[in-house]
């Protein structure tokens, strides 16, 4: 979807959006016809049956939800960070 | 891959500006991830050196006579490279850029003439760096006459610059568009353009000059050698140079930016040997023998193993195959003949070499990706010509020869998988844009794939071809019908967990699944126990993420640690997640997973009873009989005399039960451990197995009562010992219906009132009935029975 930080424009005050890296574009998760081969290894009949999948990255939509900037954030457990969102 | 734009339009007609370009190639699957401008200058000509004499006033500084093809003009110049007019390389290194008051560079700056130490310079001379086209500031650039260059050119002009650089990112499974060709076919498909490129024919095996073994068909199906003579080891045309450096290639020589050139243009790693250092003047193709030695280009001694496919001379290997070259064979300044390297390298090979030396190349990234083995003579040829004359005929050896393989593909399949009507002869087009012959007729056709798109094998690939030249976003919307399914019981018990956690004042963190072993190791587990034996990843990315979690505690510890380096001392986290351990039955395929409720206390305690005070087991004792009083469970805390748990204080810990279940185990975290973390302090934390509780069903609402309750109090010394969850055991086994509530309201210990080892202690019993006000006498029974049992059972003085 279109980066919410730079509104799509790729640059924030002249420098380059650090969150979507310059293309105004974030991608929050991907999508796809199922591979007939995993229908096989679970016995579906491909001729049969076709799958969509999808997901999104929880990490992403939490980024979208709150304006946070760095994915790593996430993960560094650091309470002055973990405490905005009680 | 970088990706130039001057280049792809060389390939394919095209009005289209970089953006749109952009744009097309990321919605066919090829995402661009970025566009940079390179060589974005103005004003800057070409110029030769015609004098030079010392600055008069600094020695770093040289005054040089330059010549723009109609008069000379004296300039400052800072570098200590300044050619010699009439030095020994002559006219053929004499040229220079000139960027001349008024020329703009890619910083921004416009050029004005200017004092430097006393002298007028118009401008200046330009270092690499200065026109953006690599890093290098230690001298000007030079370069010779023998090119399209003359005094008085306009460089951007004449290089057609600016170029603009496209950054793509090339998933896996795209081996053919790890080169210009790949892409600029792609984007000609789109476009319905046609590519540029002349047309070769599938290779066939011919003997030529050079001397080819392959002992390993399986590892080097294809191998072609051409002498090449009639060279001379200099620096490439400044055109070719700066061709590589906006693509971040190094130049380096003409043989290695020919080479390099190859993979830039047609994604196939080429190698030059020279010829005259290969021992018996002969290549072998085989494995290598266990032990054996090479000294790679970088200077690199890499030991061998006989997985490893090398490529050897008589004597030695002289290049790990499709990898690296080694240094024995290198080309020099003095190599007078080369031997011209095109082959095709079975992919699993080159992977598994390249991943155990850890040495990823550009050559192993598109050999272990898959190259087109029917290119090798073609890229020979055009090679060649490049770095000098052909010395004889170019020598290829292919044993395994693999051929295009045809696909049937049925358009009604794409359109019913696509969910859109596609027409089948819009289906041709497409797979014919891209190279693919289609023949048969419209309820199946006959797809024959060429051998640069390696990874089409099913009609499944074809019509995901048709899908993305055709555009995902043109396949309309519809909403999908689909069936809600309830919560499994598992999640909402961990939301519950999580929210009552948060609700307590902890902070939630998630960390990582993957740990280090020595972290693991850290916590002291026993031997025996399958924590201390964690799961090892197959490849691991680095050896501080190679095992899986067999407690959470690391991510804890490293998560406290890091808090507190950061100057947030007073932590209180949790986490809920899976840990992983060995599984118990000798053939069982997975591990045992067991979700886990992980929390860590350290610093001051936040509550408003005692604020300020350092943190104590007992206020995360509290902790945890809120959290599973919340959950519907009263928890006990026994604390075993003759049982330990290695990361946990030896005394200062209890195991956490719930009835009879074991649940998990509380207590300060051990000093040694801490240590190891360099954690500061102390720190208390608990775990409780989550898939070993259930969370009680809702409570079922009860009348009130409508009769009065009547309490008795008691009094009484017992052993200091004695814990009031004993004692509360023992009245627990007398089921009274009469008694609804026990509880604690006293216990002191204070010396004088109490005999020494004693404490005294007033409990109060609540009596009611349902039905009817109770009679004092039916209390007091009810009330000795409870007396009675507590005499019995434990050693008393009643008060
Ligand atoms: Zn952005």
């Amino acid at each position: 979807m279109s980066c919410v930080f730079c509104v799509g424009k790729g640059s924030v005050n002249g420098a380059l959006c650090r969150t979507c890296k310059g293309s105004g574009w974030i991608e929050i998760g991907g999508a796809g016809m199922v591979d007939p081969t995993v229908f096989g290894h679970v016995d579906y009949d491909s001729e049969r049956y076709t799958g969509f999948a999808f997901g999104m990255g929880i990490e992403r939509m939490a980024m979208l939800r709150y304006r946070v900037n760095d994915i790593k954030l996430f993960y560094e457990g650091d309470v002055r960070f973990v405490r905005q969102f009680r | 891959m970088k990706i130039s734009l001057r280049w792809l339009r060389e390939l394919v007609d095209t009005d289209l500006d970089g953006a749109a370009i952009a744009k097309l190639l990321t919605m066919a699957g090829l995402e661009v991830e970025s566009r940079t401008v390179f060589g974005g200058f103005s004003g800057v000509i070409v110029a030769e050196v015609r004098g030079k004499k010392p600055h008069p006033n600094s020695n770093k500084l040289t005054l040089v006579d330059v010549w723009d093809g109609r008069e000379v003009t004296q300039v400052v110049c800072g570098a200590p490279n300044v050619p010699e007019p009439n030095g020994e390389r002559g006219a053929q290194a004499r040229l220079v850029l000139w960027a001349r008051p008024g020329a703009t560079l890619p910083n921004g700056m416009t050029l004005a003439p200017k004092e430097v130490r006393g002298v007028m310079s118009p401008g200046m001379l330009c270092a690499e760096d200065e026109l953006g086209f690599g890093e290098g500031h230690d001298g000007i650039l030079i370069f010779s006459g023998d090119e399209e260059l003359r005094p008085g050119d306009d460089v951007a002009s004449k290089l057609n610059l600016p170029d603009e650089i496209l950054e793509v990112n090339v998933t896996p499974n795209r081996a053919d568009c790890l080169g210009h060709v790949g892409i600029a076919r792609d984007l000609a498909a789109l476009l319905g353009k046609k590519l540029k490129v002349s047309p070769h024919p599938n290779d066939t095996a011919q003997t030529g000059a050079a001397k080819v073994v392959i002992e390993d068909a399986e590892g080097c199906p294809h191998y072609s050698a051409q002498i090449i003579e009639g060279m001379q080891v200099l620096p490439s045309p400044l055109m070719l140079r700066l061709r590589l450096q906006s693509l971040g290639v190094r130049p380096i020589s003409n043989v290695v930016d020919a080479t390099n050139l190859a993979w830039l243009e047609l994604g196939q790693p080429v190698h030059a040997f020279d010829y005259d250092k290969l021992a018996g003047q002969m290549i072998v193709v085989r494995r290598a023998k266990a032990g054996e030695t090479i000294e790679t280009l970088d200077k690199q001694t890499r030991v061998l193993t006989d997985e490893d496919l090398v490529i050897a001379d008589r004597d030695k290997p002289v290049a790990i195959a499709g990898v690296m070259g080694g240094a024995s064979s290198e080309v020099t300044a003095q190599t007078r003949r080369v031997l011209l390297e095109v082959a095709y390298f079975n992919p699993a090979r080159v992977r598994r070499t390249s991943a155990r030396l850890g040495l990823h190349t550009e050559a192993s990234h598109r050999f272990e990706r898959g190259c087109d083995p029917n290119i090798v003579a073609h890229v020979s040829d055009v090679t060649t010509p490049r770095i000098g004359r052909p010395a004889g005929m170019r020598t290829d050896v292919y044993p395994k020869k693999i051929s295009p393989r045809t696909i049937a593909l049925r358009p009604a399949r794409t359109e019913s998988l696509l969910g859109c009507e596609i027409p089948t002869a819009r289906q041709r087009e497409w797979l014919s844009r891209i190279g693919l012959t289609v023949s048969g007729s419209s309820d199946k056709l006959d797809v024959t794939v060429p051998t640069y798109r390696p990874d089409l094998e099913r009609e499944i690939d074809l019509i995901e071809e048709i899908a993305r030249l055709e555009g995902y976003e043109k396949i309309p919307v519809t909403v999908p019908r689909l069936q809600v399914v309830p919560e499994p019981m598992e999640s909402s018990t961990s939301e519950r967990v999580r929210d009552l956690c948060a609700g307590l004042g902890l902070d939630e963190i998630v960390t990582y699944g993957f740990v280090s072993p020595k972290q693991i190791a850290a916590l002291g587990f026993p031997n025996d126990t399958p924590e201390a034996r964690p799961i090892r990843i197959a490849n691991p990315i680095r050896e501080e993420q190679s095992v899986m979690r067999t407690t959470l505690m690391v991510g804890q510890l490293l998560t406290l640690e890091r808090n507190q380096k950061r100057g947030a001392s007073d932590v209180r986290i949790f986490e809920v997640g899976q840990r992983f351990l060995p599984s118990a039955q000798k053939d069982a395929v997975l591990p045992t997973e067991r979700r886990m409720l992980t929390a860590t206390l350290a610093g001051r305690n936040g509550g408003w009873l005692k604020p300020g005070a350092e943190l104590d087991f007992f206020d995360v004792k509290g902790l945890v009989e809120e959290l599973l009083d919340s959950l519907g469970h009263s928890a006990q805390f026994v604390q075993p005399q003759d049982e330990t748990v290695s990361w946990l204080h030896p005394r200062i810990f209890a195991r956490i039960e719930i009835g009879d279940l074991f649940v998990g185990v509380i207590g300060e975290v051990h000093s040694r451990v801490l240590k190891h973390f360099e954690i500061e302090g102390r720190a208390f934390a608990f775990e409780i197995d989550l898939d070993s509780i259930h969370v009680a069903p809702p409570a079922v609402s009860q009348d009130l009562p409508r009769f009065p309750a009547v309490t008795r109090d008691l009094s009484f010394f017992i052993d200091a010992e004695v814990s009031a969850q004993k004692i509360r055991q023992t009245f627990q086994t007398i089921v009274d219906p009469l008694c609804r509530e026990v509880r604690v309201i006293e216990d002191y210990r204070e010396a004088g009132k109490v005999p020494t080892g004693k404490k005294g202690m007033l409990w109060s019993f609540t009596y009611r009935a349902p039905d009817r006000t109770l009679t004092d006498a039916e209390v007091q029974a009810a009330h000795d029975k409870l007396v009675g049992k507590l005499k019995e059972t434990l050693v008393v003085e009643l008060r």
